[in-house]
């Protein structure tokens, strides 16, 4: 609120000092999922990319785009380089044990060299994709050794088309510590991190450290605010436009700069979601984090202590299907929340180059 | 379920409705509102504003009178602010005298034994004592008129103007043979009082009332509130039915939900708060503690709308969440508190 409000109150004299923020040369971008009730395609999002003076674009699964078609692709990368956009692309779960796999894909060493694929097709230089979701926590070893596998088994075609696989930290399937393990394990000349900002609240982390953990990693992101604060079984965590959060990002652009300035700061805005509860104070909590050190978990608790709940106007609506009169005001947030997000990222942050020109 | 069984076994039956306020965006007018509440087997509505109704004109008034009886609906009228000293007066309502006796007139013209009305604003608390003298004088003023008609003013304790013993000694200087109260429970939360703190004062005083629930929380400043639908806040609403159905069990319970907004920051840890509230006890304030410190912020969906004016997404979202958030309390009110006689058959 009070970043908000200094946003307002600044924003002539930070647009002056912009090009001496730590946000300085950082390519700003947005992931496709934030505006996902448009269903948009490909070309649309490069335009609008475009028409906010945007340096990037992830599109961050195969449904982004209006057909898989060589012609269709070479059209698109065409597109792109003609717009001056930079496209990293995505895909989904690449692990056949995770709840979330969907077996439409085939196998996972398929999906994967489908995904990368089409990422060299659009000129892309890195896929993301990840491994599962906070359900797959209790058979969190086996889908990890699984998904190392599954991304062994595409290292040559990753190396021949030069894109680098970004794992994500993916609604809480797991911690940066677990991620950076997958990434050394599977190889990092071809697998790298996409850093989520918001999935790390789903478990008990605190997004700074994240960024130090998974920074030296990082070749693409998802970035949000969340607002944490504490509750009678723990915490809860709400997912906000940036600087509408508890998250300091003035240190995490800090950060970013020191640690992953080449990665591409692609906003994922996700609002109108319920906060989340997250029992900590409760045993069962921790049995899916056995392995969480205390000093990690301390780090998240002082985030807890020092937020408050998001105070402002949100369509809260959740996920899933909605009468048509909140759909239409919840599509409209998507876009609203999106655009609020990047004047923050540009405005206070310092994010961002073509804006700037 | 214990208690909801509880509830239904009592012998004390409560009227319940609700006060139009709650889905004010639908613009609906008299006969519309009461075939809604008639549609719902509700036993009472509130028109809490002239704007309520398709004209002002005898003959329609009577319509609306004979359509209430008609369709089972007991109607509770209601005018607006009352002090020519407050922020929310509208001076186009010609004198407080001539706005009371229109509002009675109109009351008495539908059938209506009960008129709410209210004082002011949060904004009018500086100069609270100046307001309260004048609105006593003002109600006094048409005290025969009242009695004539049959019809009790009820003084809402209104977005935070006055607190439950302010109320009381409004309404007891101003004449309790005409003057009565029209309990809200959601108001209180501006005032830093519990809502329990409220019916227990005025609980003797109650004709009519605006009945919602708010989630209460600490802030780092103090406590945040925000207005929820029934059931889904931090308010003992068993324990208010309880003392309902004790001390005014004849009132209709109207609900007055207002959701979509955003908490409001009670920031009682700051010493310029209490400018305005220099003779609230201890133990008063002390019972609004206690709810903050054992309440969280509301986790549900919501549209919560920004200030000012709204793009028409948003307006169009607000507008359909009154009517579910309305209809949700109310099976609240019938399922889990007990209240309402006519959805019983």
């Amino acid at each position: 609120m009070l970043r908000r409000t200094f946003l307002q109150a600044t924003s002539g004299a930070a647009l002056a000092a912009a090009a001496t923020t730590p946000g300085d040369g950082i390519r700003l971008g947005f992931d496709t999922f934030s505006i996902r009730d448009f269903h948009w395609k490909d070309i649309q999002y490069l335009d609008y990319a475009t028409s906010l003076k945007l340096d990037t674009v992830q599109l961050s699964s195969l449904d982004d785009y209006e057909s898989l078609e060589p012609a269709h692709l070479a059209k698109v990368k065409d597109h792109a380089g003609r717009v001056g956009i930079v496209i990293d692309a995505g895909i989904g779960t690449i692990c056949d044990l995770s709840t979330n796999w969907d077996q439409k894909e085939g196998n996972p060493t398929a999906y994967l060299r489908k995904g990368l694929g089409v990422a060299k097709a659009v000129g892309a230089r890195v896929m993301r994709c990840n491994m599962g979701t906070r359900a797959d926590r209790p058979n969190l070893d086996r889908c990890m050794e699984a998904t190392v596998k599954a991304l062994k088994s595409v290292r040559s075609e990753a190396l021949d088309s030069g894109v680098r696989i970004a794992v994500e930290n993916h609604a809480g399937d797991m911690q940066a510590r677990e991620v950076k393990m997958l990434i050394e394990e599977a190889g990092t000349d071809f697998v790298a991190s996409c850093l989520d900002s918001g999935n790390p609240l789903w478990a008990a982390e605190d997004p700074l450290l994240t960024l130090e953990t998974l920074g030296p990693y990082v070749v693409t992101t998802h970035i949000r605010d969340t607002a944490v604060f504490e509750h009678q079984r723990g915490a809860a965590v709400q997912w906000v436009a940036l600087g509408d959060g508890s998250v300091d990002f003035h240190r995490f652009i800090d950060l970013y700069q020191k640690l992953c300035p080449k990665a591409s700061m692609q906003l994922e805005i996700i609002t109108g979601i319920p906060p989340d509860i997250l029992p900590y104070l409760e045993p069962d909590f921790w049995k899916v984090f056995q392995r969480t050190p205390a000093w990690e978990f301390a780090r998240f608790l002082k985030l807890v202590k020092n937020g408050h709940p998001y105070m402002g106007p949100m369509v809260i609506a959740g996920w899933g299907e909605h009468p048509p009169a909140l759909a239409a005001a919840f599509k409209e947030q998507q876009r609203v929340d999106l655009e609020r997000s990047f004047e923050y990222a540009k405005k206070v942050l310092g994010a961002g180059v073509r804006w700037k020109s | 379920m214990e208690e909801l069984s509880s509830a239904t076994t009592s012998p004390v039956p409560i009227k319940l409705g609700f006060d139009s306020y709650s889905i004010r965006d639908f613009r609906w007018r008299d006969i519309q509102l009461l075939d809604y509440a008639a549609g719902l087997k509700l036993d009472t509505i509130q028109l809490s504003g002239l704007h309520d109704y398709e004209s002002l004109e005898p003959a329609h008034l009577a319509n609306v009178k004979e359509h209430a009886e008609r369709v089972g609906i007991i109607i509770d009228a209601g005018i607006g602010c009352i002090c020519p000293l407050s922020e929310g007066w509208n001076p186009n309502m010609g004198s407080p005298a001539e706005y009371l006796r229109k509002g009675l007139a109109v009351a008495k013209a539908v059938g209506a034994r009960s008129m709410r009305c209210y004082l002011g604003g949060r904004g009018d608390r500086p100069k609270l004592e100046q307001c309260m003298e004048v609105t006593i004088n003002v109600l006094r003023s048409v005290r025969n008129e009242a009695l004539d008609l049959g019809v009790r003013i009820a003084i809402e304790n209104h977005s935070g103007d006055m607190q439950a013993r302010e109320v009381k000694a409004l309404i007891e200087a101003a004449g309790k043979d005409f003057v009565g109260s029209c309990l809200d429970a959601g108001n209180p939360m501006w005032v830093v009082e519990d809502p329990l703190v409220t019916i227990e004062t005025l609980g003797p005083y109650v004709v009519t009332t605006h009945i919602r629930d708010s989630a209460v929380f600490e802030h780092p400043r103090g406590a945040a509130a925000q207005w929820v639908a029934l059931g889904d806040g931090s308010v003992n609403l068993h324990r208010f039915v309880e003392l309902y159905r004790k001390l005014c069990p004849h009132a209709g319970m109207q609900l007055e939900i207002i959701t979509g907004r955003a908490p409001t920051v009670l920031s009682y840890l700051e010493p310029d708060f209490w400018r305005v509230f220099p003779h609230m006890p201890a133990w008063e304030f002390a019972r609004f503690v206690e709810l903050a410190k054992s309440g969280h912020p509301y986790m549900g969906p919501m549209v919560i709308g920004g200030s000012g004016k709204q793009p028409p997404v948003i307006e169009a979202a607000l507008k359909e969440q009154q009517r579910t958030d309305l209809e949700r309390s109310l099976e609240y009110a019938k399922k889990a508190l007990g209240v309402g006689v006519s959805w019983r058959g």
